[in-house]
C-alpha cells in the first residue's frame, strides 16, 4: 500500500512539474516563412508585377492571382492554384473584339466559387484606357462573354465582391485628358458601379468623388450589411504627378503633402457620403507615373467590419509604410501608426486580415542596403488590431527595385501594389520580383511566400494552479509515510 | 419642352465626351515602345527586320526660326543590353515607327538574347517608355534553336535575414525546467528511503 501511495505522489509530483513547466512558459510571436515560389514562371523578358490575389470562400486551397505585365508590351496574365499555392496553371482570357489587351487586372471569387477577372484595356499609340471588363469564370471557363463596366478612359479599376454582390471602382478622366502628355486633367471623378447578380449586369456610375479632387488608385471594399467602401489617394496640388508636368522623368518630387481618403455608402453603392481623411499632410516620396501609381491598400476584419488602410510617405530614410484603421465602415480613422521603425526605405505595402483578425501588412523594404536599390519583402503580423507587430523578412534572396517601367528615366516603378492573403494559420505574400531579370531585360516575375505567424503565449494561470494542486498533493503522498500531515518535515 | 432641352443637351454632352474620348487614343498617356523582329531566332550573321511602334518622332516638328529643335533622336538598336553593342540607328517615322534590317552579331552565343531600342528626346533625357525590348533566340551550330534558357542569370543578392523566433529560448527553458522537476521528484523519492534504512539499522 505504501509502495503504491509513494508511486502515485512521485507521479502526481511530476505531472505538476510539467503542468508547471507548460503553464508557466511564454512564447513571444514569431513568423516563419518558406522558401519562395514563383507564379507560373516562363522563359522570356516578360515583366509580371502588381499582382492581385482572392481565394475561393467555397473550396479551400483554391486561389488566383492576376498580375500587369508591363514590357515588352503591355498585357496580363492570371493564374489558378488548387493546392494553396504549391504549383500554378495559366488561366485563358479571351478578350473581346473592342478589347485591345488586358491590363493591370483585379480578381475575385464569390461565394459559389466562380473566378472575376476586372482588367481594362488599352489601345492606341499611347496606351489609353479604351473600357473595362468582368470576365466571369466557372470551373476555369468562361461563363459568358466579357462585361463592359465602363467606356474610355476609365483608370485604375478595382474590384469588390461579397457573395452576388459585385462593385466597381475606377478613376474616370475627362476628355481633356487628351492634352497631357502623360497624366491626367479635370474634370475627372472616381466612379463606382455595382451589380447584385455577380457582375453580369452593372447599374449606372455613380461619382464617388468630387470633380475638382486629384484623386487616383481607388480601391473598392464591401462593408457589412449594404456597406461599400472606396478608398484612394489624393494627390492635393501635385499637379506635377498628376498631370505629368515631369514628362516621365525623374527628379525631386513636388514641394506639396498627398493624402489618403475614403468614402462610404450605406445603400449599397447607389450614393456615397462625405470624403473622410484617412491620414493627412503624406510627405510625398517620390515622382510618380500616376497612371502605374502606388495603390495604397485597404483590408476589412471579416469579424467585426474594422477596417485597415495602408500606404508609404517620406522621403530617403524616413520613407516609412503607415497603417490606420476605422471602426465605423471608414467614415472616421484613428492616427495611423507607422508598421515598422527601421531606416530606410520601405514601400509599397498590401494588407490583409484573417478570419481571426491577424492583420498582416507586407511591404518593400531596401533599408538592409546601403544604396537603396536592392530590395527584400517584410511581413508585419499583428495579433492586437495594429498596436503592435511582429516582422520577418519573407524573400530569401534580394532584388534589384530598379528593374521596371521607368528606369531609364530615373522614375523606376517596380511595381503598383503587392498583395497578402491571410489565413488563419499562415499568411501568403506576393509580391513583383526581380532576381531572374537585370536592368538590360527588364524581366519581372510575381513569387510568393508562406509563412506561419505564431501568436504570443502568456502564461496559464489554470494550468499553473493545476500543476500547483498535483506538486503538494504529491507530496503529501510521498512525505506522508513518514510523518503523516507533516509536509515540512520532509 | 424644359425637360427635351435637357435631354437634347446630355445627349450632345455624352456625344462630345465619347468623342473626344476615343480621339484621346490618338494623343498621350502612358507611352510605351515595343519592338518586333521579323523572326523569332536566326543564326549568328544573319540578317533580321526589327520594326517598333511608341517612338518619338526623330523628324523634326515646325518651329519658329531659332528655336530649339524638337524632334528626338534617331532609335538605337544594342544588342544584349542598353550599354550592349549598336546594331544600327533608324530615324522615327512622324507616328513614332521604325523599321530596320539588324544583322546578328557573327560571335553571338547560342540561347536567348534580348534587342533594345533605346531614344533620347531633344533635349538629351531618355524618351519616356523607352526601352523597347524583344526576345531574340540565336541558334546553335547547326542551326537548330538552342535549349531554352531564362535570358540572364540571377543577379547577386544579399542573403535575407531569417526571422527571429524563440524557440530554441523555450525548448532550452522547458529542458532546465524538466531537470529541476526531476531532480525534486528524485529527493524527494530517497529521503523516505533513508529513513527506512535508518530505522532498519536501528532495529
Amino acid at each position: 500500500m505504501t509502495l503504491v501511495r509513494r508511486s502515485a505522489g512521485c507521479a502526481a509530483v511530476a505531472l505538476g512539474v510539467a503542468l508547471l513547466v507548460v503553464g508557466g512558459s511564454t512564447r513571444p510571436a514569431a513568423i516563419e516563412a518558406e522558401p519562395n515560389r514563383f507564379v507560373d514562371v516562363r522563359p522570356g523578358i516578360e515583366a509580371h508585377n502588381s499582382p492581385a490575389v482572392a481565394f475561393d470562400p467555397s473550396r479551400p486551397g483554391v486561389m488566383a492571382v492576376a498580375d500587369r505585365v508591363s514590357s515588352p508590351r503591355f498585357s496580363c496574365s492570371v493564374s489558378l492554384s488548387d493546392d494553396g499555392g504549391g504549383s500554378w496553371r495559366r488561366v485563358g482570357l479571351d478578350l473581346p473584339a473592342e478589347a485591345p489587351n488586358c491590363f493591370w487586372p483585379d480578381v475575385a471569387f464569390d461565394d459559389k466559387g466562380s473566378l472575376l477577372v476586372l482588367y481594362t484595356s488599352t489601345g492606341g499609340r499611347f496606351n489609353l484606357p479604351v473600357s473595362v471588363w468582368l470576365q466571369r469564370f466557372e470551373a476555369e471557363t468562361p461563363a459568358g462573354p466579357a462585361v463592359q463596366v465602363t467606356g474610355p478612359l476609365g483608370f485604375h479599376s478595382s474590384l469588390g465582391v461579397d457573395g452576388r454582390r459585385v462593385a466597381v471602382a475606377w478613376l474616370q478622366a475627362g476628355p481633356t485628358t487628351v492634352d497631357e502628355p502623360a497624366g491626367l486633367a479635370p474634370p475627372h471623378a472616381l466612379m463606382v458601379a455595382r451589380s447584385d447578380d455577380g457582375g453580369r449586369r452593372f447599374s449606372s456610375p455613380v461619382p464617388v468623388s468630387e470633380a475638382d479632387r486629384l484623386v487616383a488608385l481607388p480601391t473598392v471594399i464591401m462593408g457589412t450589411d449594404r456597406q461599400v467602401i472606396v478608398g484612394a489617394l489624393d494627390l492635393g496640388d501635385d499637379l506635377l504627378d498628376y498631370e505629368a508636368g515631369h514628362d516621365s522623368q525623374g527628379g525631386p518630387p513636388d514641394d506639396g503633402r498627398w493624402r489618403l481618403v475614403a468614402w462610404t455608402s450605406e445603400d449599397e453603392g447607389a450614393s456615397f457620403g462625405p470624403t473622410s481623411i484617412v491620414a493627412d499632410d503624406l510627405v510625398i516620396p517620390q515622382r510618380i507615373i500616376v497612371n502605374l501609381g502606388p495603390r495604397p491598400d485597404f483590408g476589412r476584419d471579416p469579424r467585426n467590419g474594422r477596417l485597415y488602410a495602408t500606404w508609404d510617405a517620406g522621403q530617403g530614410n524616413d520613407r516609412d509604410v503607415f497603417l490606420a484603421s476605422s471602426d465605423d465602415a471608414g467614415k472616421t480613422w484613428a492616427p495611423p501608426r507607422s508598421v515598422l521603425r527601421r531606416s530606410g526605405t520601405q514601400t509599397l505595402p498590401s494588407v490583409s486580415v484573417s478570419s481571426d483578425g491577424r492583420v498582416d501588412v507586407a511591404f518593400y523594404d531596401r533599408g538592409r542596403e546601403p544604396e537603396d536599390v536592392l530590395a527584400e519583402v517584410v511581413l508585419a503580423s499583428s495579433w492586437d488590431g495594429g498596436g503592435s507587430f511582429v516582422t520577418t523578412t519573407v524573400s530569401d534572396r534580394s532584388f534589384d527595385a530598379r528593374i521596371g517601367f521607368g528606369s531609364a528615366e530615373e522614375i523606376p516603378v517596380i511595381a503598383s501594389q503587392m498583395a497578402t492573403l491571410s489565413e488563419p494559420d499562415r499568411s501568403l505574400v506576393f509580391w513583383t520580383d526581380t532576381r531572374k531579370g537585370t536592368i538590360d531585360t527588364g524581366r519581372q516575375d510575381i513569387a510568393l511566400a508562406s509563412a506561419e505567424p505564431r501568436p504570443p503565449r502568456g502564461r496559464r494561470a489554470a494550468l499553473l494552479a493545476f500543476g500547483v494542486l498535483l506538486v503538494a498533493g504529491g507530496l503529501l503522498a510521498v512525505g506522508g509515510q513518514r510523518r503523516p500531515g507533516n509536509l515540512l518535515a520532509l | 419642352m424644359r425637360t427635351a432641352r435637357k435631354t437634347v443637351s446630355a445627349i450632345a454632352g455624352l456625344a462630345a465626351f465619347v468623342g473626344l474620348s476615343f480621339a484621346a487614343v490618338a494623343y498621350a498617356c502612358t507611352s510605351l515602345a515595343t519592338l518586333n523582329t521579323s523572326a523569332p531566332a536566326g543564326n549568328p550573321g544573319g540578317n533580321v527586320t526589327v520594326t517598333g511602334a511608341g517612338f518619338a518622332s526623330s523628324q523634326a516638328a515646325a518651329a519658329a526660326p531659332g528655336a530649339a529643335p524638337t524632334a528626338a533622336s534617331p532609335v538605337v538598336l544594342h544588342w544584349d543590353g542598353v550599354a550592349g553593342p549598336e546594331l544600327g540607328q533608324v530615324a522615327a517615322d512622324r507616328a513614332g515607327n521604325i523599321s530596320a534590317p539588324i544583322a546578328i552579331p557573327q560571335n553571338a552565343t547560342a540561347g536567348n538574347h534580348v534587342i533594345v531600342a533605346t531614344q533620347q528626346n531633344a533635349k538629351g533625357q531618355t524618351v519616356g517608355g523607352t526601352p523597347a525590348r524583344a526576345p531574340f533566340q540565336v541558334n546553335g551550330p547547326n542551326g537548330q534553336a538552342a535549349a531554352p534558357q531564362q535570358p540572364a542569370a540571377e543577379p547577386n543578392g544579399v542573403p535575407a535575414s531569417s526571422g527571429s523566433n524563440g524557440t530554441g529560448i523555450a525548448i532550452g527553458a522547458l529542458g532546465v525546467m524538466l531537470f529541476a522537476g526531476g531532480f525534486v521528484t528524485y529527493v524527494v523519492a530517497r529521503r523516505p528511503s533513508r529513513s527506512a534504512g535508518a530505522r532498519a539499522g536501528r532495529s
